[in-house]
Formats: C-alpha cells, structure tokens, sequence
C-alpha cells in the first residue's frame, strides 16, 4: 500500500525530547510531516531550508528563546508567512501578549492537549493554504489588470490615430473641394453669367430657368463652403488658434442666439503645431455643442490662456443645468460622447480634462495642456 | 503520583505515544538531579531554573503529578535563595523523583514494557552503507528530517543485517534529535 499524502510539513521547535517525541508521535499520526529543530537558531536554519507550513515552537529554550526566534522568523521574507504557534508552560498574560506581539499565529499552554493543538494545527494551515489561494487569486488579477490596462493604452493610441488621421482626411477633402469643385464652380458660374448677360433677352419662361440656374450654383458653391468650413477651418491654417476660436465663437452665438464671452490671452499671434491647433479648436466646438445640448445656458464663457508652458482652456455655462457631468463619462457614456472625445483629445496633447463645480449655476470644465519645444512647430503641411 | 488517565486523555487517548514518552521521562529523570548538581556548583542559576521549568513541563505532559506541584518551588529555590538551601530542596526534589520513577515503572510493567538497560556500548559496524546512502543520511540530519531518517536506516537494516551496528548508532543519535552527532559519524565513514 502507498504512502498516504502528507497533510503539510510541520517544524517541531523544543529542546525537551520529551516533548519533541510526543509532538512527533501525534502530529505523524494525523498525516503530517515533521522536521524536528532544538534551540531557536537551528528552527530559523531549518525553517530556511525546508518547505514548512506551520512552527510549534517553545517559548523557553536555552540559547536563543522562542520570541526572539519568531521575531528573526517574521523579519525573513522566507519565512514570515509560516504561522508560528507557541507551547510553553508560561500561561500568564503578559507571555501571552509577548508571544502574539512576537507573530505569533496561535499559543497553546503545557501540559498540551493534543486534541486542541491538532484542531489549532489543522485550522492554521488551512488558513495558510487560504491565504495562498488568495494571494494566488489576487497575483492573477492584477496581471488581468496590467493586461486590460495595456489594452486600454493600445486602445486611446489607435483612438487617437483614428482621430488624427479623421483630421488629415477632412483637411484633404476640404482641400479638394475648395481648390477644384469650388474654384471649377465659380468658373461655371462666370461663364453662366457671361451666356446669359450677353445673349438677347430671352423669353420669360427661359429667364426664370437660366435665373434658377445661376441661384443653383451659387447655393452649391455656398454649401461647398460652409462642408469645406466645417471639415476643416481653413482659418485656423492662416491666423492660428486665438483668432479662429474668437471668430467660430462669434459665429457660435449668433447661429444659437447665445451670448458667449471669448477670452484669449498670452497668444500674441503664436502659431502651434496642427495637432495642438485643430484638436484645441475642436474641442471649443465640441464644449459648445455639449453645453447647447445638456445645460440650456443663459451665457457661455471660452477663456483661451497661454503662458509659455501651457495652455490653459475654460469653458463654462452660466445658468442652465449642469453641461459637464464626469460621472457621465463612466455611467452614461453613450450620452457624453462629446465630453469623452473632448477628453481623447485633451489626452492627446498630453494634457487633461478635469470638471469643476461652482456655487453659482452650472459648471466649468478646465482643460489643461503642457506644451513644449514639439508644440511650436510650424503648422504641420498636410497636403 | 501517576495520573495516568488524565495524561492519556490529553494524548487523544493514544496509550502507546504515552508509554513511549513515559520511558523518555524516566530517562530525562535518572540525569536530573546530577544536571541540577552541576548548574548549582557553576553557580549558573539561570540553568538551574531553566532545567527545572522543563522538568515541570515534562512532568505535566506525562502526569507526574508531584513533580509537577513541586518544580515550580524548586525553580524558585534555585534561583533566589542560597545554595545550601537549593542544595536541600534538591535532594528533597530527587525523592520524589524516585517515588514517580518507581510508579511510572510499575505502570510500564503492568503495561507489558519493560525499562531498557543502560546500553552497552557499541562495537565497530562490520558494514559501512555506500557513499550515497551516506550522503542521503547526511544530507536529512541536517535538514532536521528525522522521520525521513528513521524510514531511510529501517529500509538499510532490513536489507542487510550486516547493517545493524551502523544503523543502531545512527538510532541512538536519532533519538537524540543530535543531527551534529549523525554528520560527524557519517563523516567518519567517508
């Protein structure tokens, strides 16, 4: 028949033979291993040499004493997570509170009550093999933790590719449609102008056509403007930020009949690179759309600062509800799909978004950029 | 003098592990009062105290109830009062050492166990066990494996009779608990 498993490996510490053979005997008996120590030094030795999962350890010995021991046990990080039970014939107290101040996991008195030291052993090394399985557990999660959290940097990356690239992509079509389908229409249009200005006067059925032709052109040539407008400012690739914040602001409120106090400071014309341009141009756009859409504002206020190490961007409602609720971002993000681009992008410039409240109505969001040598770069040539 | 079913109960009812401590208690006993002797002639009070606090906890486990009453009275005496009168107590403590050794003797008897004889000492071994036996005994006694090393000089003995010697002297130092003594008698052999 085979050897049964063992239940652990327990290091029997006495210098009492006596004690050492009892102990030995019992504990064999239930299943469990002994390794056998008697002083203090060698249980710190043998402890260090063999996997152990409990300590009985006495408290009286000559050389070192069994506290001292547990002490030099607990400050090993081999074996500080082995629980120590101490058997001494000392029952008052303050041993008591010695041998617990010491780390003790548990104290048993002599004589010993074998029943009672097994159910104590037993219950220890459960509790070790818990604690393992625990710590076992918690070292697995936070791998899950670093993955999910690479993930989530490979994810803003890619999204901040994305949006980049969404930037080049509308300045390439912006370009393409005020350069050629623009500038082609306004030469259709001139010719236009030109057959029918010095044709004879046409019958009045034909006039209306020819007239509704001409007013057809120029709306598509209006509409290509205000795409090309949106798509990408061109105003932002000759004046820069501070201009082309103050002049989308102006137009902001009067397309929504909100007044909006735009204030830039410290710009002195300075150009940026593209990126820092146009995200820092759209997210005024996206925190004036937001604040339309959430907070039914009586006022706004765009506050643009730069002072040579950042740039400062503020935007807050006056009245209204509260526009800029970050717990929006992680509860409802389906509803703050504009706060959350606001934020990438605020990310992408290396910079962040913080929401703060006020006593008054409503809310500010203050988005924070550092800027740097790479900042200054002449306005980066897309085309 | 004897309380044997208290003593018992407290092993989980295990007779034979208290018969085999009660045969160690009796051997712990016959060097006492001479260990005792020599610490107070040493004036090492300390010592003195520290053999009688493990003589109390022996004589607990194994139910020797008047030892057990009166080694914290001795512990005292050898540690605060004057020689003469530890000296005393001593020999009044060894009294009643050799009443408990005589009823623990007869249990024993009545038990069917009879006390081992001072040993006779042992002659040279006529076999040595090969050099990864050596190694393996050695390499346990110093991890403290004693168990392991039981199994190990069990198996070599029921190989080989010729063992017997080597293993009885490995027992001794076995019993011992003296890993220092196993190594250097391994080292002999080497």
């Amino acid at each position: 028949m085979g050897a049964r498993p063992s239940k652990g490996t327990i290091l029997v510490v006495d210098d009492d033979l006596l004690i050492i053979d009892m102990l030995r005997s019992c504990i064999e008996d239930q299943g469990y291993d002994t390794i056998i120590a008697t002083s203090g030094e060698t249980a710190i030795a043998r402890a260090e040499q063999n996997t152990t999962d409990l300590i009985l350890l006495d408290v009286v010995m000559t050389g070192m004493d069994g506290f001292e021991a547990c002490r030099r046990l607990k400050a090993r990080k081999k074996t500080r997570s082995i629980p120590v039970i101490f058997m001494t014939v000392l029952a008052d107290t303050e041993n008591i509170v010695n041998g617990f101040k010491a780390g003790a996991a548990d104290y048993v008195t002599k004589p010993i009550r074998i029943p009672e030291l097994l159910a104590r052993i037993q219950t220890q090394i459960e509790l070790r093999r818990f604690q393992a399985a625990l710590s076992a557990k918690n070292r697995k999660l936070k791998q899950e933790v670093g993955k999910r959290l690479q993930m989530e940097k490979q994810i803003r990356f890619l999204n901040q590719e994305l949006m980049r690239t969404q930037e080049r992509e509308r300045h390439k079509i912006a370009y393409e449609l005020h350069e050629k389908v623009a500038q082609d229409l306004v030469a259709l249009k001139i010719i236009a102008s030109d057959i029918f200005d010095h044709e004879p006067p046409l019958p009045e059925e034909r006039h209306e056509k020819t007239a509704a032709f001409t007013k057809g052109l120029e709306t598509i040539l209006h509409n290509i403007r205000t795409m090309t407008h949106q798509l990408h400012p061109q105003m932002l690739d000759i004046f820069g930020i501070e201009r082309s914040v103050a002049a989308y602001c102006q137009d902001f409120s009067a397309q929504h009949a909100l007044p909006v106090d735009v204030d830039c400071a410290g710009f002195t014309d300075r150009r940026f690179d593209m990126d820092t341009e146009i995200n820092l141009y759209r997210i005024v756009q996206e925190g004036l759309d937001h604040l339309v859409q959430y907070a039914i504002p009586e006022r706004a206020k765009v506050r643009l600062n730069f002072d040579d190490e950042r740039i400062l961007l503020q935007m807050e409602n006056e009245g209204g509800d509260v526009a800029f609720d970050d717990r929006a971002i992680e509860i409802t993000p389906a509803n703050s799909l504009g706060l959350r681009r606001m934020q990438e992008r605020a990310r992408l410039l290396g910079g962040r978004l913080t929401i703060e409240t006020r006593s008054v109505p409503g809310n500010r969001v203050v988005i924070d950029i550092p800027v740097g040598k790479k900042n200054f770069q002449e306005p980066a040539e897309y085309l | 003098m004897l309380d044997v079913d208290r003593a018992v109960t407290r092993l989980a009812g295990k007779l034979w592990i208290y018969l085999r401590i009660l045969e160690q208690f009796v051997t712990d006993c016959s060097g006492f009062t001479e260990s005792m002797g020599q610490c107070l002639a040493k004036q090492d009070r300390k010592g003195a105290m520290r053999l009688a606090h493990k003589m109390k906890g022996a004589a607990g486990q194994t139910g020797a109830k008047a030892l057990y009453e009166m080694a914290p009275e001795l512990q005292k005496v050898v540690g605060t009062q004057p020689i003469d009168i530890a000296l005393e107590k001593l020999a009044e403590f060894e009294k009643r050492i050799q009443q408990t050794v005589a009823a623990i003797n007869v249990f024993l008897l009545s038990q069917g166990v009879q006390t081992a004889p001072d040993p006779q000492p042992l002659s040279e071994p006529p076999k040595i066990p090969p050099d990864d036996f050596l190694e393996s005994i050695q390499h346990h006694a110093l991890k403290g494996r004693f168990s392991q090393l039981e199994r190990i000089i069990n198996d070599l003995e029921g190989k080989d009779r010729d063992f017997a010697v080597f293993c009885e002297v490995i027992r001794k130092h076995i019993r011992n608990y003296d890993e220092a003594a196993i190594a250097a008698y391994i080292d002999r052999w080497r």
